[in-house]
């Protein structure tokens, strides 16, 4: 696999390319992207209103000035040229929720490495009409992308995805025996899986956005919130949790029927008298330490910031982000706090699992010597 | 206590192979049922949720995940009538599991009488090893291992002192009494006494490990522990044995081959579906070990575990280790599914 650059390109005008290609790509009318977005809606699991919205947040995060920011921050000049034989990255992008890879793919072709992307069957259309319009404005940038691992080209240098302590050796098992990656090729794995929110000051605080950090794409992804610290109970006056839940519900057509594990847990709830809320398929019970082996199950825990501060240190990498009311800080924790209102709505240049992306690639994949 | 409980006789129950066991089983099942359905205001709330009231056959009763000894008193009757609990291990500050004993003789009976059933107890000298305990004067571990070395009219069967060898003093005394040697032990206290303190057993001694294999240092296997184990007391792997038995239970299995855990008679499993723990998986298939324990008869003998087993048509079952669900909330790139 190699690729050269023939004409040299500034990181600026590189970037000036990409977010052209995001525009239009963006542009209501583009034909492609909306073909996929109706194939999306009608072949996949998702509904139109997460896909919707993550197409809207992306139009109003992914913008040319957030890119230039992003790349000065990891050590990048927006002055210097690309690499005239950039490295290859791979990126196996998950499909549990709408585009789920875009912040990858973004950073990849930022960088000014080759992309590479193994598309989720889960969610196998819209990427694609983006990674075509780039293809179309940036010329010079040659990328590759199919569903089948097999059908890709071998010997990148670097690979990332998402992944737990069981499919990690299993991924790992496959691109070797599929020659994807070289013997030295460094490896970005990001394993948190959930995030946690704390709430301290009430006034500051709004339920309708702890609802949608909960329900969007129906609980799943990382930034979505699993653990809630508060120092007010479930059922207490001041959660109006239930009713924020319910008018989310309804108001974007989430799904109503839990299923039987969770029923399950609902009934040993009953039994043991414990504050519980059902939200769609989700249930949030009142416990005293989360149990976080259901993933239908939202734990809602009373407790002070040094009852968040433990958790989120003992449920260590497994949590993404700590998300707090307005501008709260959270000083000796380890996990970053964000304002709860970027749940589901992060900067491009947000950091999964503590990591700029965009730096890791310069760092590791451009910087090494054997590229 | 209602007296029209068929009584659990210990001492004669049917072995698991023959054919009395499944309907003697069934009857005091049943029995065990109707009254925890009445008298246990937990389990009885759990069915009327599930509408599960009636018994058909145990494998169909919906087990109570045993997180409920958590956050409940799980009872038939009223605190003051149960003689004592026990508390599972756990680190300070955080909730743990209590079982509360209305009746000790009757656990002092099924240890020991299910014990008697594997191994000849009054031929055995018990020396047990077990390293955190001190911190839990309520477990059920220690008060079982007190119960079986009551049993030995020798009265060499003791607690061994932590981090430090076995005294070879011990050792001859044990030999000189005629009894065979056996060392009960969590897996990784076992593994401390044989990298420290390495020593060559009798051929005769058994090593019982009770589990434990995953510990904030490390997780190995049962074959590699019990390989270790059978190199570090020098004794041949058919004589390292293994414990399964928790806080919430009062029964135990045993494992003599290193694979299959064979449960006394009056214990059964009862493999569930993690999807739906309503539903039972098939013989041979993994799923969540249920447990359905006779003697548990005052608290709930229809336990949900968070462990892996499977189960097989003699009734024996193996553990293959916690439950993870792999359906995580967060992206997990699926090899199989991406």
């Amino acid at each position: 696999m190699t690729n050269i650059i023939s004409q040299p390109i500034t990181y600026r005008e590189h970037a000036r390319l990409i977010a052209k290609a995001v525009k239009n790509w963006l542009e209501y009318h583009h034909p492609e992207r909306r073909q996929a977005i109706t194939k999306t809606v009608s072949e996949t699991a998702f509904s139109k209103q997460d896909v919707t919205f993550q197409i809207r947040h992306l139009k109003d995060s992914v913008r040319l000035e957030v890119m230039e920011q992003w790349l000065e921050e990891a050590g990048y000049r927006l002055d210097d040229y690309l690499p005239q034989k950039p490295p290859a990255m791979l990126a196996l992008h998950a499909g549990n929720l709408p585009l789920a890879g875009f912040q990858d793919v973004i950073a990849i072709l930022l960088s000014g490495a080759r992309y590479t992307g193994k598309i989720s069957r889960k969610d196998p259309f819209l990427l694609p009409t983006f990674l075509q319009e780039v293809s179309r404005n940036c010329s010079y940038i040659s990328a590759e992308w199919a569903t089948q691992l097999e059908q890709l080209s071998g010997g990148h240098h670097g690979i990332m995805f998402t992944g737990s302590e069981d499919s990690i050796p299993l991924v790992r098992q496959r691109v070797e025996e599929l020659e994807l990656i070289q013997k030295q090729a460094k490896w970005l794995v990001r394993r948190a899986h959930f995030s946690m929110a704390y709430i301290e000051r009430l006034e500051t605080f709004t339920f309708q956005d702890l609802a949608e950090a909960i329900l969007r794409y129906d609980g799943k992804g990382c930034r979505s919130v699993s653990v809630i610290v508060a120092p007010f109970g479930l059922n207490s006056k001041f959660c109006t949790l239930a009713e924020k839940l319910e008018n989310y519900i309804k108001t974007h057509g989430k799904k109503a029927a839990i299923s039987q594990k969770t029923e399950y847990q609902r009934a040993l709830n009953v039994a043991l008298g414990r504050s519980h809320v059902l939200a769609g398929h989700l249930l949030i019970q009142e416990t005293e330490w989360p149990d976080v082996s259901n993933s239908d199950v939202i734990h809602w825990i009373v407790g002070d910031r040094t009852m968040a501060r433990r958790i989120s240190e003992t449920l260590g990498e497994q949590v993404q982000s700590v998300y707090v009311s307005g501008s709260d800080k959270l000083n000796g924790f380890s996990k970053p706090a964000e304002p709860l209102h970027k749940a589901q709505m992060p900067d491009l240049n947000w950091k999964p699992d503590g990591k700029d992306t965009l730096r890791w690639i310069r760092e590791q994949i451009l910087a090494s010597k054997y590229t | 206590m209602p007296s029209s409980l068929t009584p659990i006789d210990f001492s004669s129950f049917p072995r698991l192979d023959t054919t009395d066991a499944d309907h003697y089983f069934e009857k005091v099942c049943k029995d065990n049922f109707d009254f925890q359905k009445t008298q246990n205001p937990v389990f009885r709330s759990f069915l009327t949720h599930l509408g599960r009231l009636d018994f058909s056959h145990y494998d169909s009763v919906p087990l109570l995940p045993i997180e409920a000894f958590r956050d409940a008193k799980i009872m038939t009757s009223d605190p003051e009538d149960y003689e004592l609990f026990f508390q599972s291990s756990g680190t300070t500050g955080m909730k743990r599991n209590r079982h509360f004993i209305y009746d000790a003789s009757l656990y002092k009976n099924s240890l020991t009488y299910g014990f008697r059933r594997f191994y000849p107890l009054d031929d055995l000298v018990i020396l047990a090893y077990t390293p955190g305990y001190a911190e839990n004067p309520h477990s059920s571990l220690i008060w079982m291992l007190q119960a079986l070395m009551r049993e030995d009219s020798s009265g060499v069967s003791c607690f061994l002192p932590l981090e430090k060898a076995i005294p070879q003093e011990l050792l001859t005394k044990i030999a000189s009494s005629g009894k065979k040697l056996m060392i009960f032990g969590a897996a990784f206290g076992l593994l401390d006494i044989i990298e420290r303190y390495p020593i060559r057993l009798p051929s005769q001694s058994f090593i019982m490990e009770t589990g434990g294999m995953k510990t904030h240092r490390r997780e190995v296997s049962r074959e590699a522990l019990h390989q270790k184990l059978s190199d570090g007391f020098g004794l041949p792997t058919s004589r390292i044995h293994s414990e399964y038995g928790m806080t919430e239970m009062l029964s135990q299995a045993y494992c003599r081959d290193g694979v299959w855990f064979e449960p006394v008679p009056w214990l059964r499993v009862s493999i569930r579906n993690p999807e739906n723990p309503l539903e039972n998986v098939p013989d041979g298939e993994a799923g969540l070990l249920g447990i359905i324990d006779l003697a548990n008869r005052y608290s709930c003998s229809f336990l949900l575990t968070q462990d892996i087993g499977i189960r097989r048509e003699d009734g024996k079952f193996q553990v293959l280790g916690r439950y993870k669900n792999a359906n995580l909330r967060g992206c997990n790139f699926l090899i199989d599914h991406d």
